[in-house]
Order: structure tokens, then C-alpha cells, then sequence
């Protein structure tokens, strides 16, 4: 170690297809599940022969938006170690306050930013109950994911509420260059958290803190703060993923999402995020809702009854959680 | 046993006390430490040594008695003040986050960045200090983007005392810098230690190993039951006599003091 300055710097900078692949941090688990994804195309492109058409790719990536933004806001609130199993009621009750205003003739722009604060306010429950009262966040969320949707049953009278807009039918139905707009958003919000946890302190203190709490602590980093905002983060994507529902369907629905409650969860832990935190890329998150996608797709296009989804999908949540506790995950 | 000061003292720690309901933890303990040495604290099993480092690193508060750093009077209420007064300590748990790198882990909480909002890092700037800082302490680590938990454990514990020295500290609290680590790593840790003091770091060097003990530091404190049983210069002291103070505490035993 003669001159440590230069050979520290050149292993850094070290080229070549390993140094990207380690600049990525391609794990072996996003390669695997990305051989999972391949396997699964495979086989439905060979069983069905809509599977590989444009019409249903386009189909099923755009019914992929709402579920891929929820889990990008999830995978954040899950590195820290927590859970959010109040997403979807979190939708249901922003979308609800949204279009409420809109059909009483509020602005639909205004609305749609209350929309927002709605969700962040949401979150910001969520994340003061487990970062600051310490109450165990699966609780936390379980509760809050009854109240926000009891009160979103209870504003709309338990109806569907149909809406109109520039805002809803350009989100909903646009496409550029053929794809739909909800991906692009879908797409830019990725980049976006990939670029934060990469390149940024904030991303590091979400791993640190994920990864050993006590560490972060004494290294001086606001533990509870970065808590606090994993889950307001994780209900501002429920927000995100409410306008997009709501521009996809024309309407909220304050029953939204409650049949696929763990679907979220699934797609992160499928995606290779640790259960017990700090670990984790959202590119593999963003496989892992594809592999959803691609699994409750390819089983409408063969016709299997819908029992058999839900018990493959039951199957494909267990496997998720075994692959982690086999990973040395688990919940703290 | 009292010995003249023969340098400057940095560290002043008198007549600590500290109860936890009924049991007494601490009883009227005193510790000093000199600039340029590294002092040995040993104990057997609830002897005090950790209780007097928390509360000398902030996460204890003493019931009486008092700390001085550099003559002055000091009042440690947390582990930032602790901090703030410059006294660094690598715990025995190894805090690192073993999810993410060197560099990563020397920069947790003060890393170097472009903007104050977005906070984005100026992540080749980090690397090439963290080389300087662990070639200053001559750790032989040469990819400060290596994940800590591929390194070994005397690796880790390297890059876990060359966090605490970038902190720029007055002095260094080391708690069992070489428990859990192979023979062979435990020399490359007792040198860094050693590395310390010529760089001018004074330390405590908390150890079950009387070994390393002997090996890296200047004087030794002995606590038993929650008082200091003796304190003895290396050169002036042996193993046998040091065993013998921990287990039967048949030295002087400092008087209580109100």
C-alpha cells in the first residue's frame, strides 16, 4: 500500500462488465428473479398465444401502474424495516376526498393536490404512530388501513363515484410513442427513488438505518425521523397510485384494492427486499410487480378459474417469505 | 495506589458513582488518562467498566461525581455532547452497517455533498478520504467500496476505529476492540492501536485479554464490584498480579468518598 490514494481510486474506477455489474449491485437475487421473469414469459408465451401481443403487453404493463407505484413507495418504508398494509386504504380515502370536491365543483387541480396532502397526511399518522410512539408498524398499519377505509365507506356511502377530467382521461387513456402515460409515470418514479437511494445521503441513511438502527443512531442520523418519513413516503405513492386508479377507472371506489392487499408486499419481497430491512434494490422490486403482473395475466389469457389465482398467488406470497427467511430476513 | 502525574492529564474521571435501583454498579470510581497513552481497564464480569464508559461516552448519567476533559469541568448529558467533547468510542458489537461499504460506513451521518436539500454525495471525493483515512492508521483496505460484511473481522474492526478517528477525537474509548477475532487478526488490530498513540491519540483499551492489554497499553485500571482495585504502569506489573486483583481484589481498595 505504497500509494493508497491511487490504488484505492483505481479499484474504484475499475471498468470493465464486473465493475458494472457491481456498480448496479446486481445481487444474485435480482438476477434470479429476473430468470424467474424470463421463465414465466416463456411459458406463457408458449401456452397462450395472446400472451406476446402488443395489445396485451400494453394491457397488463398499464394495469401494472398503480400496483408497481404503491410497491416503489413500499420498497422504501420495507429497506427502513417497516411495513405499510394501509396503502390501498390510503388510495381509496385520498381518491374519495378528491372526487368528492370534484363532483361538488372544486377545481380538479386543486383537488387533486388535496388528494396528495390526504395521502401524506395519511402517512404521516402512519409513520408519527411507529417512529415516535414506537407501536410495532404491521399494528400501526392494520389499524389506520381500517379507519382511512371505513371513513372513505363512509364519505362516499359505500358508492362507486364516477369523475371526468383533461387530467383523468389524458393519465388514464393517453399513450406516447404507443405507451401508455401511467408507465411513464410508473418508469419516472423508479428512476426516481433508484437515483435517491443511490446517489444521495438520504438513500444511504435509508439503508443505514434499515440495517443497523443503533449504528445509524450513534453515527448521529435522526433514526426516528428517517422512519417517520419511510412510511409518509410509502402513503404519498398510495396517493400517486389513487390519481392513476382513479384516471384508469373514472372513478373511486372506496372497495379499491381490498382483495389484494398482500399484493404489494409481495411484489417487494418477491423483488428481493429483506422483511427484516436494509436491504434491497427497486429495480428488483420493479421485476417482482412484472412477475405478478405476468403471473395474474397469463392465468386469465388460460382460463384458470379464478380459485386457482388466488391459491397461486397465496403460493407465490409463501414462497416470497421462505426465499427471505432462507436470505436471513424475517421480521425483527 | 496513586501515581504522580507525570504529563498532562486529558481525561479526569472522580468519584463516580451509579446505582441501578438497589445494586450498586459504580462506587466512587477514578480514572485518568494522559496525553499520549493508552490505558488498560479490566474486569471481570460486572466489575463497572462498561457502566463507566457509558457514562462517560453519555448513555449513563453518574449519581455523583464529576469529568473533566482538559482541566475543564465537563457535564456529558448524551452521546452527541460526548461527541461534541471529542471522545469517540468503537463498541465491541462492531456498529457498522454490514449493508453497506467502507466508505459508506466512515461517512454515516456526515458525508460529503454537493447541496444541502437534495443532498446528493460527492461519492470520489468519500472514497479518496476514506483511503487517506485508513493509510493514515496503516489499514490495508484498497476498495473503499467493498461491502463491510466481505471483510473480515479484523478488517471490520479496522474500518470500525478508523470511523471513530476521522472523527478527529481528543481521545478513543475501545470496547474489546479484539473480542470474537482469529489470533491472526487481533496482532493487525493491536497495531493499529499501537498507531493510535504514535499519532497521538490517547485511549482506554477495554480488554478480557491480558495479552493485548500488556501488549498496547501504559497503565492498567482494575475494577471489581463496581470500585477501582488498583491501578498498576505495565512495567511495573505482571499477569499473575493483575488476575489477582481482578478475581480476589486483595490490592488497595480506594477508600469511599462522599
Amino acid at each position: 500500500m505504497d500509494e493508497p490514494q491511487e490504488t484505492g481510486t483505481k479499484a474504484v474506477k475499475k471498468a470493465g462488465l464486473f465493475g458494472f455489474i457491481r456498480k448496479w449491485d446486481f445481487s444474485g437475487e435480482i438476477v434470479s428473479i429476473l430468470i424467474a421473469l424470463i421463465i414465466l414469459c416463456a411459458f406463457f408465451s408458449l401456452t397462450s398465444p395472446y400472451f406476446l401481443t402488443i395489445k396485451n403487453i400494453l394491457n397488463f404493463t398499464m394495469n401494472t401502474s398503480i400496483l408497481g407505484i404503491m410497491a416503489a413507495g413500499l420498497f422504501i418504508a420495507m429497506v427502513i424495516g417497516e411495513i405499510d398494509v394501509s396503502q390501498y386504504s390510503i388510495l381509496a380515502l385520498s381518491t374519495a376526498i378528491m372526487v368528492i370536491f370534484i363532483r361538488r365543483g372544486m377545481n380538479s387541480g386543486l383537488a387533486i393536490v388535496i388528494a396528495i396532502v390526504v395521502a401524506l397526511v395519511c402517512g404521516m399518522i402512519n409513520g408519527f404512530s411507529v417512529a415516535f410512539l414506537r407501536i410495532n408498524p404491521i399494528i400501526t398499519t392494520l389499524g389506520t388501513m381500517m379507519i382511512y377505509r371505513g371513513i372513505a365507506f363512509k364519505i362516499t356511502e359505500a358508492k362507486a363515484l364516477g369523475v371526468t377530467g383533461v387530467f383523468f382521461s389524458a393519465v388514464g387513456s393517453g399513450r406516447i410513442l404507443g405507451i401508455p402515460v401511467s408507465v411513464y409515470i410508473m418508469l419516472g418514479i423508479y428512476l426516481l427513488v433508484h437515483i435517491m437511494l443511490t446517489y444521495t445521503a438520504h438513500g444511504k441513511r435509508v439503508y443505514a438505518v434499515g440495517g443497523n438502527p443503533e449504528a445509524s443512531f450513534i453515527s448521529g442520523i435522526d433514526v426516528r425521523m428517517v422512519r417517520f418519513w419511510g412510511l409518509v413516503v410509502s402513503g404519498a405513492a398510495a396517493g400517486l397510485a389513487g390519481l392513476i386508479f382513479v384516471s384508469q377507472v373514472g372513478a373511486t371506489v372506496p372497495t379499491a384494492g381490498q382483495g389484494g392487499l398482500m399484493d404489494v408486499i409481495t411484489a417487494v419481497i418477491l423483488g428481493g427486499i429483506s422483511l427484516s430491512g436494509g436491504k434491497g434494490k427497486v429495480a428488483g422490486t420493479l421485476i417482482g410487480v412484472l412477475i405478478l403482473a405476468i403471473l395474474s395475466n397469463g392465468m386469465v389469457l388460460l382460463s384458470v378459474q379464478s380459485y386457482y389465482q388466488t391459491i397461486v398467488k397465496g403460493g407465490v406470497i409463501l414462497m416470497a417469505v421462505f426465499v427471505d427467511s432462507v436470505r436471513g430476513g424475517g421480521f425483527k | 495506589m496513586a501515581l504522580a502525574v507525570e504529563q498532562e492529564c486529558i481525561l479526569e474521571m472522580k468519584n463516580i458513582h451509579k446505582s441501578f435501583g438497589g445494586l450498586k454498579a459504580l462506587d466512587g470510581v477514578n480514572l485518568d488518562l494522559r496525553c499520549d497513552e493508552v490505558i488498560g481497564l479490566v474486569g471481570d464480569n460486572a466489575a463497572g467498566k462498561s457502566t463507566l464508559m457509558k457514562i462517560l461516552t453519555g448513555f449513563y448519567h453518574a449519581d455523583s461525581g464529576s469529568i473533566s476533559l482538559d482541566g475543564k469541568q465537563v457535564r456529558i448529558d448524551s452521546p452527541k455532547v460526548s461527541k461534541r467533547l471529542g471522545i469517540e468510542m468503537v463498541y465491541q458489537n462492531l456498529e457498522l452497517c454490514q449493508n453497506m461499504n467502507v466508505t459508506e460506513n466512515l461517512f454515516l451521518g456526515r458525508e460529503i455533498m454537493r447541496d444541502p436539500v437534495l443532498r446528493f454525495l460527492k461519492r470520489n471525493q468519500m472514497d479518496k478520504k476514506s483511503v487517506e483515512i485508513l493509510h493514515k492508521l496503516k489499514i490495508d483496505i484498497q476498495e473503499p467500496r467493498k461491502r463491510v460484511d466481505k471483510l473480515s473481522g479484523g478488517q471490520q474492526q479496522a474500518v470500525a476505529i478508523g470511523k471513530a478517528v476521522s472523527f478527529d477525537p481528543k481521545m478513543l474509548v475501545l470496547d474489546e476492540p479484539t473480542a470474537n477475532l482469529a489470533l491472526k487478526e487481533i496482532g493487525k488490530v493491536l497495531d493499529i492501536v499501537l498507531q493510535l498513540k504514535e499519532n497521538g491519540i490517547p485511549a482506554i483499551f477495554i480488554s478480557h485479554r491480558l495479552d493485548d492489554v500488556f501488549h498496547v497499553c501504559d497503565r492498567i485500571f482494575v475494577l471489581r464490584g463496581g470500585r477501582r482495585v488498583t491501578v498498576k504502569k505495565i512495567s511495573e506489573t505482571n499477569h499473575d498480579e493483575i488476575v489477582r486483583y481482578m478475581f480476589l481484589g486483595d490490592g488497595e481498595e480506594e477508600p469511599q468518598r462522599a
